[in-house]
């Protein structure tokens, strides 16, 4: 018997929980093929995709404490990157053939010093992105993404041509248009899916295989179409923004407060799907260093005002009724920005609440309560 | 009292003491040292008061004083200044706006200074920085939307410098010139200033580069207190020439002690480098000098720079005279806690060997990303490699300070001292 839509969209929500998520790596490799850990949306998966390798976005440890990544990292890093030190250290991304850093933050930068450090990957890179988007930026970013190339065509023995990184970029383009159109659902009164599973879908495409995924989404969408996602209420709209968000539990305890998720500004969602690199037939280097600093920022990037102006818009675009900020514990950029993006909300009239948060699933009575207080007072008015 | 009329009387209240009693121990250079930065202060108060114009900027001071005669305000140096108490407030304000109060003490402390009106000048323009600490950067860039004035940043590449880096920042700072004459009402990029500024750096930094050649010897002729003082280069002082002839007298003062064998702590037993930062205002460096312990060297963001990488008009690394950009550009590009991590640990693990140490203390400042998580790898690698220990400990410099944590410092200071006696002796 076919499987019911329903059951293939809930594999596909699926696909990045801790269950499932080496199971796309494992495959990828019994075929032979390099898999490269990818520990920021800055890294363009293109590149390693054309060479080859399966672009595969790690995600820290959720269920368990983190004994071993303790003795390196202070209590006051982040903890999503204290938790995938806590998975390199214990052995179970041994499989990982290559490790692409950027320096997102310091914080990031660390943790790939000490997974290269400690681990010794076969290929370990670390990328220079810059903090800004102007030409000579792009040029400059464009040269690390050569450096990023010419170390990934070592390694593997495969030479990328400008056609393969074409096509490559087509591939992710197709991505990312599928989920455009995934986001557009969540436009209407009762959205397609809730934000807990548009975030599944997301998390899934940074793990599974491109051309997989894209299949997977191409043939749900019909379904999308018609479908009203199961939720506790439809009213209040709420955007979360966060950086690193990958446990679908936290959107579904937003939402079971009574609201829906009907938009978010992560870089495990809008912030690396909604815009990117086009191909070129002439320098696909240059697309792809245009595109991923032309994407709306993570807040390591200088131009906050615009990263602010777009969480703006899209509260219009997507009806939104408030915007919750969850940090991620000790990011300092993000809570450096944090005030700014409150005044802005409030100058612009946008009910805003900002909370912090661990990687892993905790604080769910405290969130709950805070939460749930904002959704009370967005329905009562 | 504002900070410029606090540091001025504590200043004053320094010369006096020497002025009365001076210390057999300590540089009777440090007397330029104080006059310095007495002075300074009270050029700043002076512009302040008469509405002089100031700008604020984690970025090297000489090209900042290019574009005319404006005052720099020093936040971060005023944050280190705070002392305990005052630092308490300070940091109750920063949560107060906001803002993480887990950063790094001296990063972020002058945000509600700055930012409360009587307290400090108003710079009219803030030029930020990435390439050494990206948490000052971070800071100033926030600083600059809480005062609501203009910022430029300058993007630095975590990599040692080459031709291509050196451009895209050259490049970056022929942009911050254009940006500040259109900015700044009045202001011109001069290159002559420049120029004139650099040779003052460079004097700076020959001497510096002297001092930590002479620290090297055994036994030391420093002081651990003296040693453990942040150089603060001319191009942070309106007028650059006292503070230059400091430098220059703290070497001759060195040279001399090594000439007649003055060791300020007495019979030398025992070597240690420190790392990173410390407790601000603590005794350890006259309990460390005690017992006969002395520190030849301190090792934190630009301490490399300031002794083994190239500096002003060094020919060899790019096989020509650079211009008075490109030397601007180059010295922003060597700081040992930009890179990635591997370039903190070869430098503090050359820093170990050269300086011929016994131990290495850590001292993890709460907050401080540059280094967060290589403490254990370095210690790890020193151990292996240099066969000495090290004593990872976090704490904070100014924030957090109580009888209980200082005790418990010196506790462990001592514990791993005694330790490093007792591996020297079974070496």
């Amino acid at each position: 018997m076919a499987e019911s839509a329903e059951n293939r969209l809930n594999r596909l929500v699926q696909a990045n929980s801790e269950e499932n998520r080496y199971e796309w790596a494992r495959k990828w490799k019994a075929g032979g093929k390099p898999v490269a850990a990818m520990l920021c949306s800055y890294v363009p998966r293109e590149v390693l995709y054309a060479a080859g390798f399966l672009p595969w976005r790690v995600t820290g440890v959720w269920s368990e404490a983190t004994p071993l990544a303790l003795l390196y990292r202070p209590s006051w890093s982040t903890p999503r990157n204290t938790r995938i030190l806590e998975l390199a250290l214990r052995g179970d991304l041994d499989f990982v053939d290559a490790l692409v850093g950027t320096d997102w933050d310091i914080d990031l930068k660390r943790l790939w010093d000490e997974w290269t450090a400690l681990k010794s990957p076969k290929l370990s890179h670390l990328m220079f992105v810059p903090r800004f988007t102007t030409e000579l930026h792009q040029a400059t970013f464009r040269q690390s993404i050569a450096k990023l190339l010419a170390e990934v065509e070592a390694s593997s023995g495969v030479k990328v041509s400008p056609q393969a990184l074409n096509q490559a970029i087509r591939l992710y383009k197709e991505m990312r248009e599928l989920i455009q159109r995934m986001y557009e659902l969540r436009k209407r009164e009762t959205p397609a899916v809730s934000g807990a599973e548009a975030l599944g879908i997301t998390t899934a495409a940074l793990v599974m295989p491109p051309e997989e995924f894209n299949t997977e989404l191409k043939a749900l969408l019909p379904y999308l179409e018609t479908r009203q996602a199961s939720l506790a209420s439809k009213h209040p709209r709420l955007l979360v923004s966060s950086d690193f968000l990958d446990d679908l539990r936290y959107l579904e305890l937003v939402e079971d407060t009574g609201c829906v998720v009907a938009m978010d500004d992560l870089d495990t969602g809008s912030r690396y799907f909604m815009t990117g690199p086009e191909e070129s037939a002439t320098d696909p280097l240059m697309a792809l260093a245009k595109g991923y600093l032309a994407r709306t920022g993570c807040p390591r990037m200088a131009d906050w005002d615009e990263q602010i102006n777009q969480v703006i818009k899209w509260v219009k675009e997507f009806h939104i009724d408030g915007v919750l900020e969850l940090r991620l514990n000790y990011s300092m950029i993000r809570h450096m920005r944090s005030p700014f993006l409150k005044s802005a909300m409030e100058e612009a009239g946008i009910p805003f609440l900002s909370l912090p948060r661990e990687h892993h699933f905790a604080n769910e009575s405290q969130l709950r309560t805070r939460i749930g207080a904002l959704v009370e007072i967005l329905q009562a008015a | 009292m504002n900070p410029y009329e606090i540091e001025i009387a504590k200043y004053e209240r320094r010369l006096r003491a020497i002025e009365e009693k001076p210390s057999p121990t300590m540089l009777a250079s440090n007397k330029l040292l104080y006059r310095a930065e007495m002075e300074e202060n009270i050029e700043q108060l002076k512009a302040w008061r008469e509405g002089k114009p100031f700008l604020a900027g984690a970025i090297m001071g000489e090209i900042l004083r290019s574009f005319g005669d404006y005052h720099l305000v020093p936040l971060v140096g005023i944050a280190d200044r705070l002392g305990s108490k005052r630092a308490e407030q300070y940091v109750d304000k920063v949560r107060a706006m906001g803002l993480p109060d887990y950063a790094c003490d001296r990063t972020i402390l002058f945000l509600p200074l700055a930012v409360m009106e009587g307290e400090l000048p108003k710079p009219q323009i803030i030029v930020v920085s990435t390439g050494f600490c990206e948490v000052i950067n971070d800071s100033h860039r926030t600083l600059a939307r809480l005062l609501g004035v203009p910022v430029y940043g300058v993007d630095v590449p975590f990599e040692d410098p080459h031709q291509p880096h050196l451009d895209y920042v050259v490049k970056q700072l022929e942009g911050l010139i254009e940006w500040v004459e259109a900015t700044l009402p009045g202001a011109k990029y001069d290159e002559t200033r420049q120029v004139e500024r650099q040779k003052y750096a460079h004097r700076f930094e020959a001497a510096l580069h002297d001092i930590y050649k002479l620290r090297q010897h055994v036994p030391c002729p420093d002081h651990p207190r003296d040693v453990f003082r942040e150089p603060t280069g001319p191009g942070g002082f309106t007028n650059p020439e006292l503070i230059t002839e400091y430098y220059e007298s703290y070497r001759d003062e060195l040279q001399e002690r090594v000439k007649t064998g003055f060791v300020p702590v007495g019979e030398e037993k025992l070597r240690i480098v420190w790392a990173i930062s410390g407790p601000y205002g603590s005794n350890i460096w006259d309990y460390l000098a005690e017992r006969g312990v002395s520190v030849p060297y301190w090792h934190y963001g630009q301490a490399a720079r300031n002794f083994f990488k190239p500096t002003y008009g060094d020919t060899t690394e790019f096989g020509r005279k650079l211009t008075p950009l490109e030397e601007g550009a180059r010295q922003m590009m060597y700081n040992s806690w930009a890179g990635n991590g591997e370039r903190w640990i070869k430098d503090t693990l050359f820093a170990c060997q050269e300086f011929q140490a016994d131990g290495l203390v850590i001292f993890e400042q709460t907050g401080c990303q540059p280094v967060l998580g290589l403490g254990q790898l370095t210690a790890d690698r020193l151990e292996k490699e240099i066969g000495i220990p090290a004593w990872r400990i976090e704490g904070r410099m100014l924030l957090g300070r109580t009888e209980r944590t200082e005790d418990e410092f010196m506790s462990g200071l001592e514990a791993f001292i005694n330790l490093c006696f007792e591996r020297k002796k079974s070496r």
